[in-house]
């Protein structure tokens, strides 16, 4: 199994999704979002 | 008056150690053992490890946390369990051996009524020739690993501000190691970090694995609903990879390293080697190897213990094909089923078996993640295990021991992929439950409404938030119960 240097398979990020990931305001919202999910996740495991 | 007494105090072991405190009051007795008198928080290790966070800022000084806690403390190693006691005293004990700065290496005898085994693993360097801090490669394991490797790592940088190109060989260091996440997250921040010191373009980063594939994790990968489609954790770590440059190798088992080279298995069977400048390659785990004796000081530890040294407890161990595994095999209460007062939990506890379905390379060489069982799920087995000591003791016993399977757990998964509130970004991941269930959930093992993935600053964000607020709770500062595990 040799190196893999680039799996053209993978989905790469177009520019406007790199954009959103660090955009401040879309991720706030996101943090909102991810946190609702993760409490939901971990209200039922406990 | 009863006294619990927990071996180690890591994630499992300090907070089972704080929340018996919390429901037993004086006089029962909470006696932590524990080799050093440091709390680590592990997950943030990582940072330590690229030169982005200070030692200081993952470890908390016990001492003060036991005697504000009124829970007693005893810098030491657990060597022997002498579950039914020794000759003419019936009552059952650990022995221990002193690692503080007077009496080291001195025994004593610690009686217990409740044992808890949270001593986590054994980092077992010895198992591929050339592994570690003490031969040619870095490790996270320990805040000094992670030390050690910051300045390695920054050696390597400085070396490429020079125009020297150099190769960061980033991942597991044997075939059968568990912890790849933390690897995961170590190549994306070594990533993120040479971007930031600009010195990129010089380096070859490659990430090596026993993963069978990336985005395995030790939990046979997982899936999540993103953009309309379900899609395996497999695309989004690709991703993550090919965009930032970085090689892979997975199906890979580190046989030996040399000062600069690694030299590896495939599951193909084939060898191979790698030069390297800078080598972070983390560990196999095995238990720390404690003995149990019986009361005429035969050797019983093939009672308490499986042969990798992990605590036997409530888990169906028969051996099993793959296609017989069920969530069902895996433990509930922690509780070793030959004695019913010595419980185990985090590392410390074997697993009925693998979670990704197991490897052997064409040679025959076992390639394959043991499974996970730190961070969340740890902790949430370590109060588990504490909450229903306290109801035996108390005489709660009309009450069902709660459980904690880790079939019935979920677990959060926020990997940092950069130290930087504004740049920096983590993959955000969740799964329900940790451990497939395809009874539950025939398709996926999970379920997808738990399950997700999603990278971002948010992420960095809930990563560095869940730092400070999981050092708060180890420190018991005022209602750290309220924080969950």
């Amino acid at each position: 199994m040799s190196v893999n240097k680039t799996d053209q398979q993978a989905p790469l990020p177009t520019p406007s999704t790199r954009f959103f990931r660090t955009f401040v305001p879309w991720q706030l919202l996101k943090f909102i979002l991810i946190n609702l999910k993760m409490i939901r996740m971990i209200r039922r495991s406990h | 008056m009863a006294r619990v007494v927990i071996l180690g105090a890591g994630i499992a072991g300090h907070t089972a150690a704080l929340f018996a405190r919390r429901r037993l009051p004086q006089p029962h007795q909470v006696i932590v053992v524990s080799p050093k008198d440091i709390y680590n928080w592990i997950p943030s290790n990582i940072w330590v490890g690229v030169g982005a966070m200070s030692c200081n800022e993952v470890v908390v000084p016990l001492r003060p946390v036991y005697a504000k806690m009124d829970i007693d403390f005893v810098q030491g190693r657990a060597v022997e369990i002498h579950p039914e006691g020794t000759g003419a005293v019936g009552t059952p004990r650990v022995i221990v051996e002193n690692t503080g700065e007077e009496a080291t290496g001195q025994r004593r005898e610690i009686g217990y009524d409740y044992l808890i085994n949270a001593t986590g693993p054994k980092l077992n360097f010895a198992a591929t020739p050339g592994l570690g801090p003490d031969g040619f490669t870095q490790s996270v394991c320990t805040y000094e690993h992670a030390d050690k490797a910051a300045g390695a790592f920054l050696a390597a940088v400085e070396e490429m501000k020079k125009g020297r190109t150099q190769t960061l060989l980033i991942g597991t260091g044997h075939g059968m190691c568990t912890c790849e996440g933390a690897a995961f997250e170590f190549v994306l921040n070594v990533e993120f970090e040479l971007r930031r010191h600009q010195v990129r373009d010089k380096a070859r980063v490659v990430f090596i694995s026993n993963e069978p594939e990336l985005g395995d994790f030790g939990v046979g990968g997982m899936h999540f609903k993103r953009g309309g489609y379900v899609v395996s954790s497999k695309l989004f770590a690709e991703s993550l990879f090919v965009e930032r440059g970085v090689e892979w190798i997975t199906g890979a088992h580190v046989q030996k390293v040399e000062a600069g080279k690694a030299f590896y298995e495939t599951l193909d069977g084939e060898s191979h080697e790698l030069a390297f400048d800078f080598a972070m390659l983390l560990p196999p785990f095995t238990g720390i190897g404690m003995k149990a004796l019986d009361r005429a000081g035969q050797d019983i530890t093939a009672d308490l213990f499986m042969p990798n040294g992990f605590m036997k407890v409530d888990a169906d161990y028969a051996k099993k094909d793959y296609a017989q595994w069920k969530a069902a095999d895996w433990p509930k209460t922690y509780r070793n089923p030959k004695y019913a007062n010595i419980f185990a939990v985090g590392i410390a506890f074997a697993p009925p078996h693998a979670i990704t379905r197991p490897r052997v390379s064409a040679k025959g060489t076992p390639i394959s993640p043991a499974p996970p069982r730190t961070g969340m799920p740890s902790a949430i087995i370590g109060r588990v295990v504490a909450n229903n000591i306290a109801d035996l003791v108390l005489g709660r016993t009309q009450r069902q021991p709660k459980t904690a399977s880790m079939a019935a757990l979920g677990a959060a998964c926020v990997a940092s992929a950069g130290a930087n509130w504004w740049s920096g970004t983590a993959a955000s991941m969740t799964m329900y439950p940790i451990v497939p269930d395809f009874e539950r959930f025939p398709e996926y093992g999970r379920d997808l409404k738990f399950t997700f993935g999603d990278i971002g600053s948010a992420g960095h964000w809930i990563k560095k938030i869940l730092h400070y607020m999981f050092i708060y709770k180890a420190k018991a500062l005022p209602m750290w119960w309220m924080i969950p595990e």
